[in-house]
């Protein structure tokens, strides 16, 4: 879901990139205010996490792949402003060392993975949170989080060949059109890489949990 | 450092042991493609995609470190990505305390 440099056009990255500067401001903020000497390496290892789970790309049926993000974990346990930071962090340093994500349309990807994850995430877990099995609320909220931020890509991408085409009739910009992107992008999540982040979810806040519920026992701080 | 930092630290560790394992995924991400597999698919390189010049030449473009064999290259990445990340934290958590 890292969208490159040149695929968008600038009338889809620069109002993104306009909406995401007050974003990201308030979403630093609510980091500052959210770390402490307590919370330092449970949200420091998650973000990194989040950085490392992203190189886990996962083949599926069609020759591409994919792979979770780690939002809704951040999400859950920090609340959705702190996720959306660290993981517009990790897509940061993946765009300026590792060209993963173009850094002219970064807006947009944080938009996507960081910020409509997050908050997705954060809602459904709220929602469900106390009524089902813990197990069952995390993976929906993961699952939940990962297929809004591909509708958000599936569409920034879908509407580009209508957004500028050359002398001879061809897209300027991302060549598919929405019919294309939406079964493509957001198909691919709803099947694979959303059971993926949902189990990345599941899996480390029930280690997270195991680890608090410990240090409780003993009387320290995660 | 606690011994929950310890056990977060250890579990990052294994990942970036194991993150080779995605380089298991031959193909892109879908729509993440080169402007070679763009053209073998439509038969043209659409003229942003082919003229866009990132805002910075990436250090260690798609996590893969010149001539050197892509899985020590990944571990490489990995622990570069990660160190990064707490490296950035810390320095949050320091203004943070500077302005306390």
């Amino acid at each position: 879901m890292h969208i490159p440099d040149g695929f968008l056009s600038p009338s889809t990255y620069l109002p993104a990139t306009v909406a995401a500067i007050p974003l990201l401001i308030v979403a630093w903020k609510k980091t500052k205010e959210a770390i402490s000497d307590e919370s330092f390496a449970l949200l420091s290892s998650l973000t990194a996490f989040s950085f490392v789970i992203m190189m886990f790309n996962i083949p599926i049926p069609g020759g591409t792949s994919g792979h979770a993000i780690g939002a809704a974990i951040l999400a859950i346990l920090f609340g959705p402003w702190v996720a959306a930071f660290c993981v517009s962090l990790t897509l940061f340093i993946q765009a300026l060392v590792f060209g993963d994500g173009g850094l002219s349309v970064f807006a947009i990807n944080s938009l996507a993975m960081g910020f409509v994850a997050s908050f997705s995430a954060y809602y459904v877990h709220k929602l469900l949170a106390n009524r089902v099995n813990n197990s069952i609320v995390w993976f929906i909220a993961g699952w939940s989080g990962i297929v809004a931020a591909s509708v958000i890509v599936a569409v920034a991408l879908g509407i580009q060949p209508l957004l500028g085409v050359d002398t001879s009739g061809h897209p300027i910009y991302f060549p598919f059109g929405l019919n294309i992107t939406i079964p493509a992008i957001v198909g691919s999540h709803v099947l694979f890489f959303g059971t993926a982040e949902g189990i990345a979810t599941m899996l480390v806040m029930g280690f997270v949990e195991k680890i608090k519920e410990k240090n409780a026992v003993a009387g320290g701080a995660v | 450092m606690s011994r929950n930092g310890k056990y977060l630290l250890a579990f990052i560790l294994v990942l970036i042991a194991l993150s080779p394992l995605g380089l298991i995924a031959e193909g892109p991400a879908w729509g993440e493609w080169s402007m070679e597999e763009i053209r073998s698919m439509i038969g043209y390189v659409p003229q942003s995609i082919e003229s866009t010049k990132p805002l910075i030449e990436a250090v260690i473009p798609d996590y893969e470190i010149g001539g050197m064999n892509p899985l020590i290259s990944t571990w490489i990445s990995a622990l570069i990505g990660a160190g990064l990340v707490f490296a950035v934290m810390i320095g949050i958590k320091k203004s943070v305390k500077r302005a306390r």
